[in-house]
């Protein structure tokens, strides 16, 4: 009788070896469309591939114009973003896991990567998409240059996406949140779209994080944050005290609640709550300066009118 | 000018000083220091020169600069400065040396007489 402890050390070795690396099959995404490049235009060919699978059908021809730098031939990282962030369309980049990608893919997602492909001076950079993961040949299943299903052995793929630092990004439909997306991911991805203008679908991310995470006060901060862009001062003051509630030393959304109120015509309550801010002994430098930079805004501004929140 | 332009149009949306939105609040948390509003704004400010020489269009280029984020401008403005000009050249030349190097080596050439 084997020791239970070894027995178990030996399953799980077994188990390493006779599990096919990347686990089970994915069929390939059917959804995905596909859009041959024999050139320079993977970049604008893959996003419009990812955008066709999310229900949005934009020219390759278009996107190239928005995305492409003539000059490099190619696209760069920040551009593959934004550019689907303006067909509405929330780009979440993923954990650089190949566990992280085969999430993805189990949910029916799609996933956009980054290549580095080639050897010595043959280097290239290369966007593809990733649709399937074949067990039985151990490859990965890509939608890339002129080939709609290119399998690529899965060593080889991975070591050309560590090439790319493993850089990956799923589309979401704002409206819909998938269980494999992690909070810092999504709350990464509304930030994004909160500075970019991009409000509703800002605001529908940090809903759907509240909604999932409801522990994680920063969704809260968000929600506030994209309210008081929308000139909605007394609905972003109660969502920053939401978040306060959950985190009463976040010094960020004492010195929003701050600015919310004073705009709101609540100086002298905006006074108080900066005033508390900075008596906090967490306090860090930059906090404080931000924190002293508000309280003068706040005191120069110094009228109370209209205040509804005293 | 430049600056105007860019304000205008609500690119790096920064200015209302007091106010930290969530990607400087991610920031401060990561980098313990604050992604400015003036950081990314000069960062568009290069970046639009940077897009026009690399070929982008001039009716494009706006509202490109108006969908990235404050981190992105930041971040892809770096990464453009990093870009080795002419460096797909450089290897090429390189690796030319390298190949007649060995052909060299081996008795095929005799491109080098010192060797």
């Amino acid at each position: 009788m084997p020791h239970p402890g070894l027995l178990a050390v030996v399953l799980l070795l077994a188990g390493c070896v006779s599990l096919p690396p990347g686990g089970p099959s994915i069929p390939v995404l059917r959804d995905v469309p596909f859009y041959p490049d024999d050139g320079t235009l993977c970049g604008p060919s893959a996003l419009a591939a990812m955008l066709g699978a999310s229900g949005v059908t934009v020219q390759v021809d278009t996107l190239t114009e928005q995305i492409y730098l003539p000059e490099l031939e190619g696209a760069l990282q920040a551009e593959m973003l934004a550019g689907a962030r303006r067909y509405e369309r929330l780009p979440v980049v993923l954990h650089a896991s190949e566990e992280s990608l085969l999430s993805a893919l189990r949910s029916g997602y799609p996933v956009l990567v980054l290549q580095r492909l080639g050897i010595l001076w043959q280097r290239s950079w290369h966007y593809a998409v990733l649709v399937g993961y074949d067990a039985s040949r151990n490859t990965y299943v890509l939608r890339s240059g002129m080939l709609p299903e290119k399998h690529t052995a899965r060593r080889e793929f991975l070591r050309t996406w560590e090439g790319a630092d493993r850089w990956a990004y799923v589309l979401l439909d704002p409206a819909q949140l998938p269980d494999f997306i992690a909070a810092d991911a999504l709350l990464g991805a509304a930030a994004a779209a909160e500075t970019t203008g991009r409000l509703d679908m800002a605001s529908m991310a940090y809903a759907a994080g509240q909604a999932r995470w409801p522990g994680e006060h920063m969704f809260y901060f968000g929600a506030a944050n994209v309210l008081v862009r929308q000139g909605r001062y007394e609905e972003a003051a109660a969502r920053y005290e939401a978040a306060l509630a959950i985190e009463p030393g976040h010094l960020l959304s004492l010195n929003n609640l701050g600015y919310a109120l004073a705009r709101a015509g609540c100086s002298a309550k905006a006074e108080r709550v900066l005033a508390a801010g900075l008596a906090l002994p967490t306090i860090s430098e930059a906090e404080r300066s931000i924190l002293n930079q508000t309280l003068t805004e706040v005191s120069v501004e110094g009228t109370t009118s209209n205040c509804e929140l005293e | 000018m430049l600056t105007i332009c860019l304000i205008s149009l609500g690119i790096a949306q920064p200015a209302q000083a007091g106010f930290v939105t969530t990607e400087q609040a991610i920031a401060l948390e990561q980098r313990a220091q604050i992604l400015s509003a003036v950081e990314a704004k000069l960062a568009a400010e290069e970046l639009q020169e940077t897009m026009l020489s690399l070929g982008v269009s001039p009716e494009q280029v706006d509202a490109r600069l108006a969908s990235l984020s404050d981190a992105e401008l930041v971040r892809l403005n770096a990464s453009l400065d990093e870009l080795p000009a002419g460096a797909g050249v450089v290897e090429l030349v390189g690796a030319v040396f390298i190949v007649l190097l060995i052909l060299e080596l081996v008795g095929v050439t005799d491109v080098f007489t010192a060797i």
